[in-house]
C-alpha cells in the first residue's frame, strides 16, 4: 500500500437502523402510538413503517454479501461494530468517515408531512446518539426535513452546532423541486451560517421524475438515478444559490462523475448566448462548479475497457480532465455497504498518483466542516 | 329488507406467500425470483400500498388475518364469514389488489399476472363451491399481452371479468392505447373491472395522508369510468361492430 494512502477520508457510509425502534424511541409519543408496535398484531402487523425504501431492486443483492450482521439476517449498515470492522478499521486508516444514513435518508418524502418532520428530527437525534457518541472518527450530517425548509432551518440550528456534524444533506427532495429553488434557500442560509456544507446524495428523487418516464428495470434506474443530480447542480447554479451564498458548498454523492465534464461544456456554452434570462449569474457556470462544487468518486466510472487493463484509466482521466481543476473537486468515499462500494486502493489505482492527497484527503477536509483538530 | 340473491363483485383473495405463484412460472423467472443470496425477488412493486399504510400497518379487518397471517388467502375463512356468514351467491375475487400489474419490468409483469390467472384458476375457481368467479389479472403495461392473456384465460368458465388496477400506460382508460383490450374482452364477451386504480400522481399534487389518500384514490377511478363513457359510446359500438 502506498503510503500517501493513509488518514483516508471516506465521504460516503450508509448507517441503519436494526429495527425502526432504534429511531421512533426519539419520537413523541404519539407519534409512537401513531406508529405502532410490531408484529402486535398476528404475529406479522402492528406497525407503520417509516422507511422509504428505493423503488427498484437489485437483482441479485442490494449490499456487500459480508456486510449483513447478525449472521446475515441483520440490516447491512446497522451493527457499529460491523461498520467500525469493515470500514474505519480497514487499511489504509481512515481519520475520518462522513455517515450519510441508509433509506433514512428519503423521511422528507414521507407522505404525512408532520410524520416526515418528526422522523427526521428522531433519526437526528438517533445518529448523535448511537453513532457519532461511538467513536470520533464518524462524522453525520444534518438529516434537513427539507419538505419544510423553515423547520429544516431550525433543525440545522438544533444539532448542527455538534462538532461532529460536518455537513446538511438533501437526499429526499420533499417539494419535488431541483434544489436551487428558493423555497430551499432558508436550508441554505443557515448552512451558510453555520459553515455546514450541503451533501446531495442521489436516489431520492421519485422515479416517476426521471426524465422521459419511469425506469422499467433496476439496472435502466441505477444509470439513470443520476439525472435527477444533474438537475440540482445546474438548478444550484443556474438559481444563484452560490451568489446568494458565496460561501456555500456542495458535494454530490452517488452519481459517479463522468457526467460532470459533459454537464459543464453544455452550461458554459450555452450560458454565454442565453445569460441575459439570469443575470444575477456574474461568471461562468463553470467557475461556481470550481469554487464551490464537489463530486464523491462513489461509483468510480467504469470505461468500456476491462478493469486493469491501463486503456480503463486512461480513458477516465482523459474525460475527467476536460475540466481543469477536476483533481481539486473530486473526493472519496466508498458507498458502504452498497453492492458497488470501493476501498480506497481500487479507487486510487485508477487515479494519476498525483491527485491522491487531494482526493483521499485534502478536497474532504476543504469541503466539510471538520474541527480544527481534525482539519489538522 | 332485501331478501333476493347477492352477487358479491369485490372480494381480494390472496395468496399466503409468493412463493405459491412460483410453480406456475417459467424456470428462468423463477430461478431470477429465488436463486438470491438475501430473500426472494419481491412480486409486488415497492412502496405498493405502502406509501398510504393504515393504522397499525394493517389494511384489513383484524379478524380476517388466518392461520396463514394473510387476509382472504383460507378459503375456509372466506367461506365462513362472508359467504355463508351472509348467504352471498355469487362472489368475484379480485386479487389484492392486482399490484403486479404494476411491477416495474413489464416482463416481469407479464409473467406474475398469468401465474396469478393459473393460480387463481387451480386454486380458487377449481374449487366444488360453485359461487366463487375470478377475474383475469392482465398486465397493463403490455397491452398485446393484455389481450393475449384475456384470450387464454377467458374461455373458463367461471372468469368473468379483465380486471385493470394499474394504469400502466399512464393515460386515462378510455384512451385508444388500451383498445386492444377491451378488443379481446369484448370477444370473449368480458367485461373490464376498475379496481379504485393504483395510478402515477394524483390532481393537486400527491395525498399527504392516507385519510387523505383514501379520499382522493377515487379520483383515477372517476377518470377511468369518465372515460368509459367513450368505451360505452364509442369502442365498444366500434367492435362490436367491427
Amino acid at each position: 500500500m502506498p503510503s500517501h494512502l493513509s488518514g483516508v477520508i471516506d465521504a460516503c457510509v450508509h448507517q441503519h437502523w436494526r429495527t425502526q425502534d432504534d429511531v421512533t424511541s426519539y419520537m413523541p409519543q404519539g407519534w409512537r402510538e401513531f406508529l405502532g408496535t410490531a408484529r402486535s398484531i398476528a404475529g406479522r402487523y402492528g406497525q407503520i413503517s417509516i422507511n422509504t425504501p428505493y423503488p427498484y431492486i437489485h437483482p441479485v443483492d442490494d449490499f456487500l454479501p459480508d456486510s449483513y450482521p447478525a449472521g446475515g439476517r441483520g440490516t447491512p449498515g446497522s451493527d457499529f461494530d460491523m461498520l467500525k470492522a469493515q470500514v474505519l478499521d480497514v487499511k489504509p486508516d481512515r481519520q475520518a468517515a462522513v455517515l450519510n444514513f441508509h433509506t433514512g435518508m428519503f423521511a422528507p418524502t414521507l407522505a404525512n408531512t408532520y410524520l416526515a418532520l418528526e422522523v427526521c428530527r428522531a433519526i437526528n437525534n438517533w445518529n448523535t446518539e448511537q453513532w457519532l457518541s461511538k467513536d470520533s472518527r464518524l462524522y453525520g450530517l444534518v438529516l434537513a426535513p427539507n419538505h419544510l425548509p423553515e423547520e429544516a432551518a431550525s433543525e440545522i440550528r438544533r444539532i448542527g452546532g455538534n462538532r461532529q456534524i460536518a455537513g446538511v444533506l438533501m437526499a429526499g427532495n420533499g417539494l419535488g423541486m431541483p434544489f436551487g429553488h428558493p423555497l430551499y434557500h432558508p436550508i441554505y442560509q443557515v448552512a451558510s451560517d453555520m459553515d455546514l456544507p450541503i451533501v446531495i446524495h442521489y436516489g431520492g428523487d421519485a422515479a416517476d421524475q426521471l426524465g422521459g418516464g419511469p425506469p422499467k428495470t433496476y439496472t435502466e434506474w441505477r444509470i439513470l438515478s443520476g439525472e435527477p443530480v444533474m438537475s440540482h447542480v445546474v438548478s444550484c447554479i443556474g438559481q444563484g444559490v452560490f451568489v446568494k451564498f458565496p460561501k456555500l458548498r456542495v458535494l454530490v454523492t452517488g452519481a459517479g462523475v463522468a457526467w460532470v465534464p459533459w454537464m459543464m461544456w453544455r452550461f458554459d456554452a450555452n450560458y454565454k448566448s442565453m445569460r441575459r434570462e439570469a443575470p444575477w449569474l456574474t461568471k461562468l457556470p463553470s467557475e461556481y462548479l470550481r469554487q464551490h462544487c464537489y463530486f464523491s468518486t462513489w461509483p468510480l466510472d467504469l470505461s468500456s475497457h476491462p478493469l486493469g487493463e491501463a486503456g480503463a484509466s486512461d480513458a477516465l482521466q482523459r474525460l475527467l480532465r476536460g475540466i481543469d481543476g477536476i483533481e481539486d473537486m473530486l473526493v472519496y468515499a466508498s458507498g458502504y455497504p452498497y453492492h458497488d462500494a470501493e476501498q480506497p486502493d481500487e479507487v486510487a489505482a485508477r487515479l494519476p498518483e498525483g491527485w491522491h492527497d487531494k482526493v483521499f484527503r485534502e478536497n474532504a477536509r476543504q469541503f466539510f466542516r471538520f474541527p480544527q483538530a481534525a482539519a489538522a | 329488507m332485501y331478501n333476493g340473491p347477492i352477487i358479491d363483485c369485490d372480494v381480494h383473495h390472496n395468496w399466503a406467500s409468493e412463493r405459491e405463484l412460483l410453480p406456475y412460472m417459467p424456470a428462468e423467472w423463477r430461478e431470477f425470483i429465488t436463486e438470491r443470496p438475501h430473500g426472494r425477488y419481491p412480486l409486488t412493486p415497492r412502496g405498493g400500498g405502502k406509501s398510504y399504510q393504515h393504522m397499525n400497518g394493517l389494511p384489513y379487518r383484524i379478524d380476517t388475518v388466518g392461520p396463514s397471517g394473510i387476509p382472504g388467502a383460507d378459503y375456509q375463512m372466506v367461506r365462513d364469514q362472508l359467504l355463508d356468514a351472509y348467504h352471498i351467491d355469487r362472489v368475484i375475487v379480485g386479487f389484492d389488489i392486482g399490484f403486479q400489474q404494476g411491477l416495474s419490468n413489464p416482463e416481469l409483469s407479464v409473467v406474475a399476472c398469468r401465474a396469478a390467472n393459473d393460480w387463481c384458476i387451480e386454486k380458487w375457481l377449481s374449487l366444488p363451491d360453485e359461487r366463487i368467479r375470478g377475474v383475469i389479472m392482465i398486465p397493463t403495461q403490455d397491452v398485446q399481452a393484455a389481450a393475449a392473456e384475456i384470450r387464454r384465460v377467458g374461455q373458463h368458465p367461471r372468469m368473468c371479468a379483465a380486471l385493470m388496477v394499474f394504469n400502466g400506460m399512464n393515460k386515462p382508460f378510455g384512451h385508444p392505447v388500451y383498445h386492444p383490450i377491451y378488443e379481446a374482452a369484448v370477444e370473449m364477451g368480458l367485461p373490464i373491472q376498475v379496481h379504485s386504480p393504483i395510478n402515477r400522481g394524483y390532481p393537486a399534487g400527491d395525498p399527504l395522508s392516507r385519510m387523505e389518500a383514501r379520499w382522493r384514490r377515487t379520483f383515477p377511478a372517476s377518470s377511468a369510468s369518465a372515460s368509459s363513457i367513450s368505451i360505452r359510446s364509442c369502442t365498444c359500438s366500434r367492435l362490436k361492430s367491427g
